[in-house]
């Protein structure tokens, strides 16, 4: 519909077809939540670590679980980023940083690394970290990255390679 | 770029910020609105345009929340009725601007160019009749660019505010592409569904920990979506045809489909108020059929009461024509209501109760001459809850003193026997204590006048003590059953079904023991002393209505002797004297020896618990005074003058024992007054035609004086009077007996002066000088 003299067809408004109910109405499967909390420290004196809980929530088809829950340290979230930065072509998001110097003895003050504040710095940072991994389509075809959410432990042996889309 | 997940999608921003963030975005606006209509002045068009766009390219933001959003949006658009008055005196003048409509849609974000679009489509409409139907539809179709929910739900609703007017409104299509109703109905359906996509989707976006609060907003935003069904209902031509076949099956089919509990709840309730109930019965059947069909979670019982009301207010309302007879509406709801039980086991017992409350009012306000309607609620009820399973105790009890209550708003009677046994069973947690064998209880009242409540018998009236609250909860349920029974009630012309009714109460109510009947059969008693009035009423249509009234008084005789029992001799004290004045006023077959019956029921208690000193402060606490005054007023009125002056004699009583509040427990000894009341009752025996009735009554008074000399021994109260007056009475009895034949009686009367005297003298020679003293003027 239109009053220029030129030819109608070419601005013709496109025809599409009516979206189902199921469709509109069913909820988008779009929904991805991953939650790093709960932070635990474990071991004693010079053999502690802390780790987190990486709980995600989702209905994207292509996880194999819609809830799961794993503890990841922090060495693990590096070595996911090694295994990304390698095999997919995403430009892999920066992790939180690593407190090199807070572990050196005297300085930084508190308890170092193990210190609340640090920690929850850091908590926020993992979580961004992996909720925008998570969601990028490439990396969501890395094996890699299932194991990281949904496998109890990180084998750090497997076999790299992609997941295949159904 | 990283693809957007909706858990990123920052649309919840604090509080603080919305403030700042929106006084920063209505800077910008009245910034931008201003260099917009200094164009418009100066004639320059595309730069107003620009400037309109950056004004609304605030409207792209995500960070506001609903409300700010909605005020930001109100501004704008306020600013946009400039452009469009503009626009619409250049065009009435013959100033058209070339390929406007194509010329907005380079604008380079969506927000401003489809708001710019709805502008101009509307002017383009208002200005010329063509193509009107080609531009509402290429309107509602664009704004689907706006997936966002809340800002395509404000996108939507602005294309809804400025094609209010516009929309065609005729049968059929006066010019050429100009539209007709047909074309309007879609407009709006399509712009309703998508709308309610965007609402329903809108719980979707953001963390789930955020859910609350966007149900929150959600409901802010409801009436965006409500808006279409309302523009729906201005449209004149849609009849009830259209309505049923195009419009409401349209409606429904969303409000099914989108299976969110929050939407279908608001879009039902927005039918039911937005058209005319007209429609509404004319597409009961579907409407229904939707209800059952909805989220569980949905409050349904709310939806069909208010749907209930509304068609019952309709059909009751002055001038209105009544429901149409072919349409069986009772039914429908009925099977409904049936349906909605049987599809959710976990209907609680309060919403089962509450739609059958909204169901009888309809029986009761539209049907009224149908009483099976009644019966059938109450048996659905029944079934109802008894499917509901297991309730325990308080639950049951709280949903039955529901029913009562909303009987007792709603003045929904029980007209039958048969109902009032329903209804006493349907709530028969509070007429009797579980475990009480309702049978033998019931046949031990109807025989032995026995109310089940003696203390021996401790499962009618409950073991062990009672707690205060327990008592306090008692005194409500049962006052609530009391009242209640105010409303079984045949109405004004079966009295003999009102008799049937009364006896059946009092049956079941009879078992619920001494703790509940002091609350449930006085108003029995009552009924039946009103019903018997009644009959009196209606007598020349009934000739046996003396036998009926008799029958009326023995049922209350019984009833309130079997009270007495229960330890309430107040009580039955007072329903013997108000019975005696009803007995009075109706001159059925020997009433008087009724009535008489009824006070010296009532005076036997009276005298019974002068002893018992502990019931005297009970019976204090209750308003003395009209007692008194009614039981010597219905002394008085007793029809043979013997049983007059007897009862006269025996209020002499009440005024000496008596314990009114005032004297805080102290008996009253009103000397005046007691001697009035025998005075009195000495002359009434004095007009007794036969002389040996005359002597035995003087000497029963005799007996009240010395009595009350007696008592007063000790105080200060001056009897003087009463005993100069007994010593006349005295020679009186003396001159009488002299004069009497010989006979059976005779010889008792004489037996019992003689003892008179003999103890009389007994007690002035007992040593007491003040007794003696008190008696010498009896002249013994």
């Amino acid at each position: 519909m239109s009053t220029s003299t030129q030819s109608a067809a070419s601005i013709q408004r496109l025809q599409h077809k009516r979206q189902t109910l199921e469709d509109a109405y069913s909820p988008p499967a779009n929904f991805l939540e991953i939650d790093v909390c709960n932070p635990e420290t474990h071991g004693v004196n010079k053999d502690r670590y802390t780790d987190y809980e990486v709980r995600m929530r989702t209905n994207l088809p292509v996880f194999r679980l819609k809830e799961s829950s794993v503890r990841r340290r922090y060495s693990e979230f590096e070595w996911l980023r090694g295994e990304l930065e390698r095999d997919s072509k995403i430009v892999v998001p920066k992790l939180p940083g690593k407190a090199l110097r807070l572990q050196l003895p005297f300085r930084g003050g508190g308890d170092g690394r193990f210190d609340d504040e640090f920690i929850e710095e850091r908590r926020r940072g993992l979580e961004d970290f992996i909720n925008k991994v998570a969601g990028h389509p490439l990396a969501q075809n890395e094996k890699c990255l299932h194991m990281f959410l949904q496998e109890q432990t990180v084998d750090r042996g497997y076999v790299p390679g992609k997941v295949r889309t159904t | 770029l990283f693809w957007q997940t909706r858990s990123q999608d920052m649309s919840g921003p604090v509080t603080e910020d919305q403030e700042k963030l929106l006084d920063e975005a209505l800077s910008v606006v009245k910034l931008q609105a201003f260099q917009m209509k200094r164009c418009l002045d100066k004639a320059k068009l595309m730069d107003a345009l620009k400037h309109a766009s950056n004004m609304l390219g605030e409207l792209r933001t995500s960070l506001l929340s609903p409300k700010s959003y909605y005020e930001l949006y109100m501004l704008i658009t306020d600013e946009m009725r400039h452009l469009e008055l503009y626009l619409l005196d250049e065009f009435q003048k013959g100033r058209r601007v070339q390929d406007l409509y194509e010329l907005v849609q380079y604008a380079g974000n969506i927000i401003p160019r489809l708001y710019l679009l709805i502008t101009v489509g509307v002017v383009y409409i208002k200005c010329s009749e063509i193509s009107r139907k080609d531009i509402l539809k290429d309107l509602v179709e664009m704004c689907r660019g706006v997936q966002h929910p809340l800002r395509g739900l404000f996108l939507r609703n602005y294309l809804l505010q400025c094609t209010k007017n516009v929309l065609p409104d005729c049968v059929e299509e006066e010019q050429e592409d100009s539209g007709s109703v047909s074309d309007s109905i879609d407009f709006v359906l399509l712009n309703f569904s998508e709308m309610n996509k965007l609402w329903v989707r809108m719980q979707h976006q953001g963390h789930t920990r955020e859910r609350d609060r966007r149900e929150q907003e959600r409901r802010e935003l409801k009436l965006l979506v409500g808006t279409n069904l309302v523009r729906l209902s201005q449209l004149d031509t849609i009849d009830v045809q259209r309505y049923r076949s195009v419009v409401l099956p349209a409606v429904l089919e969303q409000v099914v489909n989108c299976k969110d509990a929050l939407s279908q709840d608001y879009v039902m309730e927005c039918i039911i108020q937005v058209f005319p109930d007209e429609y509404h019965l004319a597409t009961l059947q579907d409407f229904l059929q939707a209800c059952a069909e909805l989220n569980p979670a949905v409050p349904v019982k709310n939806i069909l009461i208010s749907l209930i009301n509304r068609l019952s207010a309709f059909a009751t309302r002055d001038g209105s024509n009544g429901i149409p007879s072919d349409i069986p509406l009772f039914d429908f709801f009925s099977e409904q209501i049936a349906k909605i039980i049987e599809n959710k086991p976990d209907l609680s017992p309060e919403d089962l109760v509450s739609l059958q409350a909204a169901l009888t009012g309809l029986a009761l306000g539209v049907y009224k001459d149908r009483e099976d309607y009644v019966d059938k609620v109450l048996e659905t009820t029944n079934s109802g809850l008894d499917k509901l399973g297991r309730l325990d105790s308080p639950t049951k009890k709280s949903v039955s003193a529901y029913l009562l209550q909303n009987m007792l708003n709603n003045g929904t009677l029980v007209p039958s026997s048969e109902q009032v046994e329903q209804l006493l069973d349907l709530v028969r947690c509070l007429v009797a204590d579980p475990g009480a064998d309702a049978a033998a209880a019931a046949a031990a009242a109807t025989a032995t006048n026995s109310l089940g409540g003696d203390p021996g018998d401790g499962s009618a009236n409950g073991a062990g003590p009672d707690s205060e609250a327990d008592n306090e909860d008692l005194a409500e349920e049962q006052s609530l059953l009391g009242r209640v029974v105010h409303l079984f009630s045949t109405g004004p012309d079966l009295l003999d079904e009102q008799f049937g009714v009364l006896k059946t109460a009092r049956r079941i109510l009879a078992t619920g023991g001494g703790r509940r009947v002091k609350y449930t059969l006085p108003p029995v008693v009552y009924q039946a002393y009103q019903l018997a009035i009644r009959f009196h009423n209606r007598q020349d249509s009934d000739d046996k209505w003396r036998k009926k009234c008799r029958k009326i008084f023995e049922f209350c005789h019984s009833t309130v002797c079997g009270l007495a029992k229960c330890e309430l001799p107040n009580l039955a004290l007072r329903l013997f004297v108000d019975g005696a004045l009803v007995v009075d006023k109706i001159p059925f077959d020997q009433h008087d020896t009724v009535a008489y019956e009824f006070l010296s029921q009532a005076f036997s208690l009276y005298e019974e618990e002068i002893s018992d000193s502990k019931r005297m402060t009970c019976f204090a606490a209750e308003n003395h005074e009209p007692l008194r005054s009614q039981t010597v007023h219905a002394a008085s009125k007793l029809l043979r003058k013997p049983d007059q002056s007897r009862a006269v004699a025996a209020c002499a009583h009440l005024f000496w024992s008596g314990r009114p509040r005032e004297l805080q427990g102290a008996e009253m000894r009103d000397l005046k007054k007691v001697g009035e009341c025998l005075k009195r009752a000495g002359r009434l025996a004095s007009q007794c035609m036969d002389a040996g009735l005359q002597a035995q009554l003087y000497t029963e008074l005799v007996n009240y004086y010395l009595y009350f000399v007696l008592q007063s021994a000790g105080s200060n109260l001056d009897v003087s009077q009463l005993s100069s007056t007994a010593g006349q009475l005295l020679a009186k009895i003396r001159e009488i007996l002299s004069g009497l034949e010989p006979s059976a009686d005779s010889e008792h009367i004489h037996k019992h002066f003689e003892a008179t005297v003999e103890f009389a003298r007994s007690q002035s020679a007992s040593g007491d000088a003040t007794i003696a003293g008190l008696l010498a003027q009896l002249e013994l």
